[in-house]
């Protein structure tokens, strides 16, 4: 048989793992700030489409969904393609329209402000540059280019002005990370040539990476990536010896972005819960999101009006708590907790039979708003009855959230009494 | 997709010759699939180094390309290289680009503009933009604003634009080729070597 090699074919095409693994995460919108999330489980924030800070679900759907649409080289209805520009303005679009914008106007137009520029092409290069680099590296786990390439080289890919310490000194982070797992063929090779080459399999790169991962980004805005170092240069540096084979580790890799019952302490579980509620469950053994709860509860309670669920969505946030106190009620410790009857009630009321002078008919997204007006609003008010009224413009909607009081043998929890919006006088 | 086949009748050869002295061809082109990715690697970096020419804030187009190169399926027959970024193709190949979503594309010709979205160029800069000139959103209209200091020019408005290809957006044939069978060679040079001495598995 005549073996017919057809070489080096170059594609320009979708990378179908890197799409996959857009789709596979779940939009989360929560107050947690960057150094909170690096606390996170790694299987949690890998599974996940969040940017710190940014409590919106639809600013995230919108960071998620322009990705899918740059990664997947996907077109629109006129067939006409997305690119870079037209998703970073998407997103300072949908937060600027969500009331995101920065009271503090010291903080707008910078890093921590979600409706502008360089946040939002921070979240755009930051989330392509983990996509490509988690795709590239799973390729570099096969067997076959493990034993071709390897190792790979840490080196500057882009420019900056201010440059961090990489490899530059002793107390660069490269040999930080190398003498914390301990790898002497990375320091041995940073002293004999300056160069930040290890085996692809070392520990060094998840040691490196201030999000946990052994792929590039390694930290936000860093200009760094890695070249493949082939197996003759691998010898040569003395990174292997003849005929070694390299066993890979993604499986091993894999297996830490599991978190188990029986691997997640009762603290741990404890605080994910208080911050995310019901949107994080167990799925048999293993911890996963629930990003669509809502949308399901909203569903299941208009389609079965005898269905009786509720979801648990997290506790008050000290800001809530703050400012329900000179109102004298202490939410410290409440949970938010929303049954179909509350959806049903509030939908009844100001869905589509909507007569409020202003209001606006509520949708199945309206109600994705509350744990979010839950945990951030804007005024704070006394109601009927004991209840607690919070309002928060919403990009030129004015949502009303009545929250009352639920008897539970769990304690202090709250319900919605009722929900409706409309547009500010 | 579109497939830009680096496949001349040398290199064919070569790997064919080079190939009969292994019995499990798959190491030797995953070999060559990743040094022609590392050669569009290092083309893609030496162009990212160039700045744009309006001279405006750097969007780092060619290292997101080279972000996006990646070894693809590798066969017993076949490796492939992949280059993720759609947007490498008009590079490579030109073409004309319609105003299909909206009346008129917006073409920066003002260093401000430059990787940026007339709705962001406002919002970042506070600036209100007008359409300047022509007949309507056609050619000949630009899309400007007004200051104390004048009329500063940001877009120019056209309804399609004819992007003449980049030679230089790939590296030349020869040089691609020359990665494929370095690649293949350096690998089996290695192995042949290797199993002339001893050694052992991880």
């Amino acid at each position: 048989m005549k073996l017919i090699l057809l070489m080096a074919t170059i594609l320009i095409a979708p990378l179908a793992e890197a799409v996959e693994k857009i789709n596979r995460r779940t939009p989360v919108g929560s107050a947690l700030r960057s150094a909170e999330w690096e606390k996170m489980p790694l299987a949690l924030r890998e599974r996940s489409q969040f940017s710190a800070g940014v409590e919106e679900v639809r600013v995230m759907h919108t960071v998620q969904d322009g990705l899918r649409k740059l990664v997947g080289s996907l077109r629109n209805e006129k067939g006409v393609y997305t690119d870079r520009s037209k998703v970073i303005a998407e997103i300072g679009k949908v937060a600027e329209a969500s009331g995101l914008t920065p009271r503090d106007e010291a903080l707008r137009g910078t890093i921590q402000d979600i409706t502008s520029e360089r946040r939002a092409e921070l979240i755009v290069d930051t989330q392509t540059q983990m996509t490509y680099g988690h795709t590239n590296w799973k390729a570099g786990q096969d067997r076959d280019m493990l034993e071709a390439f390897p190792a790979q080289e840490l080196i500057r890919v882009e420019e900056r002005l201010v440059k961090r310490d990489w490899g530059d000194s002793a107390n660069g982070r490269w040999l930080q990370a190398a003498r914390a797992v301990g790898d002497n063929d990375a320091i041995r090779i940073w002293g004999e040539s300056g160069r930040m080459i290890a085996l692809k399999t070392s520990r060094i790169w998840e040691s490196l990476s201030r999000f946990g991962t052994p792929w590039p980004p390694f930290d936000f805005n860093s200009g760094m990536g890695v070249e493949d170092v082939s197996r003759e240069e691998a010898l040569a540096l003395g990174l292997i010896k003849p005929r070694q084979k390299i066993t890979p580790i993604e499986e091993d890799f894999n297996a830490k972005l599991e978190v188990t019952k029986s691997g997640i302490g009762d603290e741990e579980w404890k605080r994910l819960k208080d911050q995310f509620g019901d949107q994080i469950r167990f799925e048999g053994d293993r911890v996963a999101w629930h990003g669509t709860l809502l949308q399901e509860m909203y569903d299941r309670a208009l389609a079965t009006p005898t269905f009786k669920g509720s979801s648990r969505l997290g506790v008050a946030t000290p800001k809530a708590v703050r400012e329900s106190a000179p109102l004298g009620v202490d939410l410290s410790g409440a949970e938010l907790r929303i049954t179909a009857d509350d959806i049903r009630h509030a939908h009844s009321q100001h869905g589509n039979r909507e007569r409020r002078a202003g209001g606006q008919p509520l949708t199945r997204l309206d109600f994705e708003m509350a744990p979010h007006i839950w945990r951030d609003p804007d005024t704070v008010t006394r109601g009927k009855d004991d209840a607690l009224v919070f309002r928060k413009d919403l990009g030129g909607e004015l949502f009303t959230v009545v929250w009352k009081r639920s008897i539970s043998k769990e304690g202090n929890t709250w319900g919605i009494k009722t929900l409706y919006k409309r547009r500010p006088a | 997709m579109i497939v830009v086949q680096i496949d001349s009748g040398e290199v064919r050869n070569q790997l064919e010759t080079l190939s009969r002295r292994l019995a499990n061809q798959r190491p030797m082109l995953a070999a060559s699939a990743g040094n022609v990715r590392r050669e569009l690697q290092r083309h893609f970096a030496r162009k990212n180094q160039r700045p744009n020419k309006l001279g405006g804030r750097r969007t780092n187009f060619w290292s997101q390309v080279r972000t996006s190169t990646q070894v693809g399926a590798v066969t017993n027959t076949q490796a492939e290289v992949v280059i993720g970024d759609f947007r490498f193709a008009q590079k490579y190949y030109g073409g004309t680009i319609r105003a299909k979503s909206a009346k008129a594309l917006t073409i920066p010709v003002h260093p401000a503009a430059h990787g940026r979205r007339a709705s962001v160029l406002e919002r970042e800069l506070g600036l209100k933009l007008f359409v300047l000139g022509g007949r309507g959103l056609g050619n000949g209209a630009w899309l400007a604003s007004a200051t104390e200091q004048g009329i500063t020019v940001y877009y120019a408005l056209k309804r399609q634009v004819d992007q003449p290809k980049d030679p230089t957006a790939a590296p030349p044939p020869e040089k691609i080729e020359n990665a494929a069978t370095q690649g293949a060679e350096s690998f089996l040079r290695t192995i042949v070597e290797e199993s002339q001495s001893g050694g052992q598995n991880e």
